[in-house]
């Protein structure tokens, strides 16, 4: 993919990260605003120094694999006292010390909405793709340790992925958390070809 | 003083430099450490897959650990030119965890443990004895596998050192 | 005010069970009972014979529009209403064509929610 191309992608998938935005929006009845930094083309193993995380940094992430007319890896994340922020608001209780399994639940299914949900619907709609999504899988650990299930799935048979990185932002709560999307290069072609204004 | 020699996602590392440790961290992935202890030679390979979906890896993948199968072969001639002997060479791995849980189960994301059990299948396969293992979970590991003594020590958060 | 109806919630997420069941019981649906996977959700369905079932899609196992296939295969008259994160155009058209009666797309508002279910009680 040329450079061009890539950016075009970018745009393609920042519209999808745009339509995820807007449901953590009223997930959280606030404004969010979202910003995707460029789309690069890499080998696997050169992900983790393009991404703007601390390899050993302990994160809460949500993955989400997309599968059909085009394979997708969707890794949310953002820090532990982002998620308990985060957790105890969709639980509606006052205090966010520790992260339950209900509080996880919630993240998990807050991913789901955004990515599984809505990222996958604006794809959908613009492109005509099927898309099937896994359930949301939730762990807290080393950021590099996470990038592998999501690398593993997409660079399955390929050595180079294409990756676009995005945060979204909770306006008034000046709360962030990073949307990684990884995608081989053949689905990132077909994504260019079908992909119709939305 | 040892140099830490940083092995990449699906890369590989071998040396018979007593001074260097061999080092790569694991989530699903499996860190395999070969060693020769008489000639002193140490391989890691970081797994990352089984082998390819179509049930053969295929060839021409630049990164030499990616696929279980060609990673042992490759430690095993990578190693065998620095002076190792096949016959001596035994095994350690560390890894293969489920990293993400749904609702509290960890069965749905379970690459891990098929990494490790095919690495397990290959080993017996070619008669090398896994001498050790830690494998599995839910938590990422930090290894370090020293070509002086063929320990491997594995770093755990939270929980220490655990040295195999 | 407490109404009769009893209702199955189907969703994998605990999260999201429990947000439902709030909002259901504030609406005067005491009668809540949970399953949390598409097997579940037949198991639970021909043991309660609820009055009206939500539906999740995205579930381990079986999802849900094949718990809501098996379910309807059980009982023609179920009364389904998804309630689902997914908008795909296929999925929708496949839920509705095997008889779901309503679709209600996450993030949804309580009050979303509760006139589905209305109008489809109140239309049986």
């Amino acid at each position: 993919m040329n450079g061009m191309e890539l950016e075009k992608l970018g745009e393609i998938l920042g519209s999808y990260v745009g339509a995820a935005a807007g449901s953590l929006g009223k997930l959280f009845n606030e404004g969010v605003a979202h910003k995707l930094h460029k789309t690069n083309v890499m080998e696997f193993s050169q992900l983790e120094r393009s991404i703007n995380a601390v390899p050993e940094q302990e994160i809460v992430a949500v993955y989400i694999k997309g599968e059909g007319d085009v394979r997708l890896g969707i890794l949310l994340f953002l820090s532990e006292d982002n998620a308990k922020t985060l957790a105890a608001r969709l639980l509606g209780s006052d205090t966010a010390e520790k992260l339950t399994a209900l509080g996880k639940s919630a993240i998990a299914e807050m991913g789901n909405i955004i990515l599984a949900g809505s990222f996958l619907n604006a794809l959908s709609k613009a492109t005509g793709f099927k898309v099937k999504a896994s359930v949301p899988g939730l762990a807290i650990d080393m950021f590099r340790t996470l990038l592998e299930p999501p690398t593993i799935d997409v660079a399955s048979e390929t050595d180079q992925v294409i990756v676009a990185e995005a945060e979204l932002t909770l306006v008034d709560s000046a709360i962030s958390a990073t949307v990684l999307i990884i995608l081989d290069p053949h689905g990132a072609e077909k994504l260019l070809t079908n992909h119709n204004g939305g | 003083m040892h140099r830490e020699v940083q092995v990449d996602m699906g890369g590989i590392a071998v040396s018979n430099d007593e001074s260097e440790v061999l080092t790569t961290l694991v989530g699903s992935c499996v860190a395999l450490c070969l060693y020769d202890p008489y000639a002193k030679v140490a391989g890691m390979a970081h797994v990352m897959l089984p082998k390819s979906n179509n049930g053969r890896s295929p060839n021409g993948s630049g990164k030499a650990g990616k696929y279980a199968d060609q990673a042992v072969d490759n430690l095993l001639r990578m190693m065998a030119e620095k002076g190792a002997e096949p016959r001596r060479i035994r095994a350690k791995m560390a890894g293969g965890a489920n990293m993400f849980s749904h609702e509290g189960s960890s069965t749905v994301f379970n690459i891990g443990e098929r990494n490790a059990e095919e690495l397990r299948r290959i080993l017996r396969e070619r008669g090398i004895p896994l001498v050790s293992e830690d494998i599995g979970e839910n938590y990422g590991r930090l290894t370090r596998f020293s070509v002086k003594t063929g320990e491997l020590v594995v770093v755990v958060r939270n929980s220490g050192e655990r040295r195999l | 005010m407490a109404n009769s109806v009893k209702v199955l919630v189907v969703d994998d997420a605990a999260f999201m069970r429990t947000v439902l069941k709030q909002i259901l019981i504030s609406n005067g649906f005491s009668q809540v009972y949970e399953a949390k996977d598409g097997a579940e959700a037949v198991e639970q369905y021909k043991k309660v014979k609820p009055d009206i079932v939500t539906m999740d899609i995205v579930m381990p196992g079986m999802d849900g529009i094949q718990a809501t296939k098996a379910i309807l295969q059980i009982d023609p008259r179920a009364r389904i209403v998804m309630v689902t994160s997914v908008e795909q155009k296929h999925v929708v058209e496949e839920a509705i064509q095997l008889g779901a009666k309503g679709y209600v797309v996450k993030p949804f508002d309580a009050s979303t929610v509760v006139e589905a279910l209305n109008k489809v009680l109140k239309s049986s």
